[in-house]
């Protein structure tokens, strides 16, 4: 349990120092505050951008809107960021032989992964919600429509696809001990996840359906 | 006592077999020298003793207790120090020896102390940088504090001198001199004068067997070869001295530079007399006529060969 704090509290310290943490809640606000703005503005902008000669029918843009930004805006960008800030977590230490100090000292390599994991899951969620917090206040704010009915579920159910990549991230830097290999194989899941799709055996089971 | 006992200790890596049924033990209190050529299976040798990798076969103890492959008890008992340390550059070395103390199980109060003590003794007291902004003398003394954080009964150095330059050199080895009271020592390398000054006892490994092993004394006397060596005034006469000398068979291996005859002989107390016999018999009068100590260079030479 010492060994796991003590790992757990170099990790915390790496991450913070390394700007990691703040690049996260940065990267998580920004898409927190623009996917309601998205949702409000996209008419206008594209009228802007069209001639007045062309007529383009839309209808006003309502909450739900809102949601299906942040939606795809948090699949698009907010994961792919985490994902990529956090893919060097094993093969760093495993290049610079950094563990050897630690292992020999008797700290367990289960505690080791763990303490990642911690950190790893910790920073998604903060960084999820916080998120989702944002979008939820501007949304109330921009539209006065606003409801929360059936929105629990989407949300929940994108955090837990979340936290399933990141397992895979995981293994697969333990597994392979370098940088891009958990990258690609992150990005193997998914495409073998949308390839399964097509067929309905998989399909009814297939974790894809979190996410979309 | 015993601290380490290896015991018929096999290693292959694929095809290439890097250990071959090595047995030594090293008793308490002693600084052992590792000594052999690049790739001769020292790191290999002290990576099984840490439990990093898995023997073929051989078992290794610890102060009694059996090395195990993956999480072993016995790493509780040692301190590691490899070849090139790296460490976490955003901590700083307090930090970094905080992390490893925890880590050890040591209880705050003691660790605190502790860390104090190390870092004065190597010199890093007063460093309130991060580890990023270190030398490598630095990294390598701050390696010899983390390795000695828990009082380790043993500590396994992996070739610790060979990056450092001549004042770092001399720092580590007076501070593994220090040690020595309490922490007995195992100390790899392929500087031979490092081992003449710190070690009592050495093993010579080559090609993944140890070809000698005993106290430094004991594989000096059992050189089979002795060096000698005539200083003379001139060349001339020491190419006469060389013709007269190479006609018997108590002497090899002689050369000639820059007025001194040189060479290797079996018996150094018969080769001297015949040497100063030949000298008076031709009436040559020498500058110097010396017989000469072996070296740990000689040893080891003739154990690799």
């Amino acid at each position: 349990m010492r060994g796991y704090r003590a790992f757990l509290g170099k990790e915390v310290k790496e991450n913070s120092r390394n700007y990691k943490f703040m690049i996260i809640l940065i990267v998580f606000s920004i898409v927190g505050l623009l996917s309601p703005l998205s949702a409000k503005f996209l008419p206008v902008l594209l009228e802007s951008l069209v001639d007045d000669t062309i007529t383009i029918i839309i209808q006003d843009p309502t909450y739900v809107d809102s949601w299906v930004q942040f939606f795809s805006n948090t699949n698009q960008i907010s994961l792919i960021v985490f994902l990529l800030l956090f893919s060097p977590l094993m093969s760093k230490e495993f290049e610079k032989g950094t563990f050897v100090h630690m292992v020999t000292k008797g700290l367990p390599r289960q505690t080791i992964i763990l303490s990642k994991a911690t950190v790893l899951l910790i920073s998604w969620t903060v960084g999820y919600w916080l998120s989702a917090l944002i979008t939820f206040v501007y949304t109330h704010l921009y539209f006065s429509d606003s409801r929360v009915e059936g929105l629990l579920l989407p949300l929940v159910s994108l955090y837990s696809f979340g936290i399933l990549l990141l397992a895979v991230l995981l293994v697969s830097a333990v597994i392979f001990k370098s940088a891009f290999a958990p990258l690609l194989a992150v990005g193997g899941f998914v495409v073998f996840s949308f390839i399964g799709d097509i067929f309905p055996a998989v399909h009814k089971w297939n974790p894809l359906q979190l996410a979309t | 006592m015993t601290i380490l006992e290896v015991k018929h200790l096999s290693k292959s890596f694929g095809s290439q077999k890097v250990l071959d049924d090595i047995s030594f033990s090293v008793p308490k209190g002693s600084v052992y020298g590792f000594i052999g050529k690049n790739g001769a299976g020292k790191t290999t040798t002290m990576n099984l003793a840490l439990g990093l990798i898995k023997a073929d076969q051989g078992d290794i103890t610890i102060q009694g207790k059996l090395v195990q492959y993956g999480d072993t008890e016995t790493n509780k008992l040692v301190g590691y120090l490899p070849d090139v340390p790296e460490f976490y550059p955003f901590l700083t070395a307090r930090e970094f020896l905080k992390l490893c103390a925890d880590i050890s199980g040591m209880d705050a109060k003691g660790s605190k102390h502790r860390i104090t003590e190390l870092l004065e003794m190597v010199g890093l007291e007063d460093s309130n940088k991060r580890i990023k902004t270190y030398s490598r003398g630095m990294k390598q003394r701050l390696g010899i504090t983390q390795a000695l954080i828990n009082d380790p009964v043993l500590l396994i150095c992996d070739e610790p001198t060979s990056a450092l330059d001549p004042v770092g050199r001399k720092q580590l080895l007076s501070v593994l001199k220090k040690v020595k009271e309490k922490t007995t020592v195992i100390f790899s390398t392929h500087i031979l004068s490092d081992v003449e000054s710190i070690c009592d006892e050495v093993a010579i490994l080559n090609n993944g067997k140890i070809v000698s092993q005993g106290t430094l004394s004991f594989l000096k006397k059992q050189l089979s070869n002795e060096r000698w060596s005539v200083v003379f005034e001139t060349e001339e006469e020491a190419f006469k001295m060389k013709e007269y000398l190479e006609a018997l068979p108590l002497f090899t291996d002689i050369n000639v530079s820059n007025h001194i005859l040189e060479g290797s002989t079996t018996d150094t107390k018969q080769a001297m007399a015949t040497i100063l016999d030949t000298l008076s018999t031709h009436s040559i009068t020498p500058v110097k006529v010396e017989r000469k100590e072996a070296s740990m260079e000689d040893v080891f030479l003739e154990a690799i060969k």
